[in-house]
């Protein structure tokens, strides 16, 4: 065991006492803790986009293109946000690869490997509604297939595509949907789940160990 | 004197980077949250300007950073970004040629700000021209 330190908020994210096979990069790569730093930044460079992103039908794309071309620093702060965006996509997805190759979803942690599981798919759509944001032809596609796509289940079908979606006929009310999805609703979640993982990697003994 | 040890030596250096770097990322968003078009008069293009353009002859706007283009036979103005779309640098317009080029990776594009030549892998960025009621042009991003 390794003694880490409770004085000091970035020496306490780990526990006091970590197993020291566990700290090896080889064995986590430390995907989950890149996943939760790309989070935050994502957080970060969302919250300054919003100062001048224009969430309407109408304005989001030349807001996109104002905040690209025209306002000082907006391309990096854009750029940032697109590329760690994919970045944490890619991270999760890495992550889960991990934790099945090492087993690490045994028990006693089935329970915590089916929260990964939701919060793979909460980044996968909050990944997809910020692809949509930009509201451009591709945007626009998308948004069309995949509210087609959900309308076509069976019963819960066109309920779900209203809620998820927005109404068909009316793409100001569905663009400040899928704003909302993006912003405050999927990352509440994304946040919440991942306070409920952390806190269970703990009740559950730890990070796992290799086999 | 006392004699400064590695470690004090690398905490100083450290810290001035810190302040250095604090200040630059703050400045940066700074700017980036106090923007608005209101302040932002090198957005506007004089009426004179506009009228002295020659089809077939872009200008160059420095103040705004952009090239006009003024379409042949047509009174429409296109409106260039002066920043070539691969790495950024101010392109020129060639005379003899009648194209652009890009003095870092020599991309070249044509009067119409289409790519003829990389590493530019797309055309120009465009921008759009509106006049309002006091006959004063201004750029905003292109909606097309």
């Amino acid at each position: 065991m390794v003694k880490g330190s409770t004085s000091s908020l970035f020496l306490h994210i780990h526990p006091r006492l970590v197993p020291e096979n566990s700290l090896r990069l080889s064995f986590t790569f430390c995907f989950g803790g890149l996943a939760v730093f790309l989070f935050f930044l994502e957080v970060i460079t969302g919250a300054l986009l919003m100062l001048h992103y224009q969430p309407s039908s109408t304005n989001a794309y030349g807001s996109v293109q104002r905040i690209t071309h025209i306002i000082p620093y907006g391309w990096v702060l854009r750029n940032m946000h697109y590329w760690a965006g994919q970045g944490m996509v890619a991270a999760v997805f890495l992550h889960m690869i991990r934790v099945f190759w090492t087993r690490s979803y045994d028990a006693p942690r089935r329970l915590n490997w089916v929260v990964g599981i939701v919060l793979l798919i909460l980044t996968a759509l909050v990944d997809f509604t910020g692809y949509l944001m930009v509201w451009d032809d591709r945007a626009l596609w998308a948004w069309t297939i995949a509210r087609n796509l959900v309308d076509l289940i069976p019963i819960i079908g066109p309920g779900s595509a209203a809620i998820l979606f927005g109404p068909a006929s009316d793409l100001n009310t569905a663009l400040v949907r899928l704003y909302s999805w993006h912003v405050v609703i999927f990352p509440a979640g994304l946040l919440f789940l991942m306070a409920l993982h952390f806190w269970k990697i703990r009740k559950d003994g730890g990070i796992s160990v290799p086999l | 004197m006392q004699k400064m040890g590695k470690r004090s030596f690398l905490k100083i250096i450290l810290s001035i980077v810190t302040v250095l770097l604090t200040g630059m990322v703050s400045w940066a968003l700074a700017r980036f949250a106090s923007f608005s078009d209101e302040k932002s008069k090198s957005r506007e293009i004089p009426k004179t300007i506009i009228d002295q353009l020659q089809s077939g002859t872009p200008y160059h706007y420095a103040p705004a950073g952009v090239w006009l283009v003024r379409e042949a036979e047509k009174p429409d103005v296109s409106v260039f970004d002066d920043r070539c779309p691969h790495l950024g640098c101010k392109y020129n317009w060639v005379a003899d040629r009648k194209v652009f080029e890009c003095p870092c990776h020599s991309s070249v594009f044509d009067i119409n700000g289409q790519v003829k030549k990389g590493p530019a892998n797309r055309a120009v960025t465009r921008f759009s021209l509106s006049v309002d009621e006091k006959n004063v042009y201004k750029i905003a991003p292109s909606t097309k």
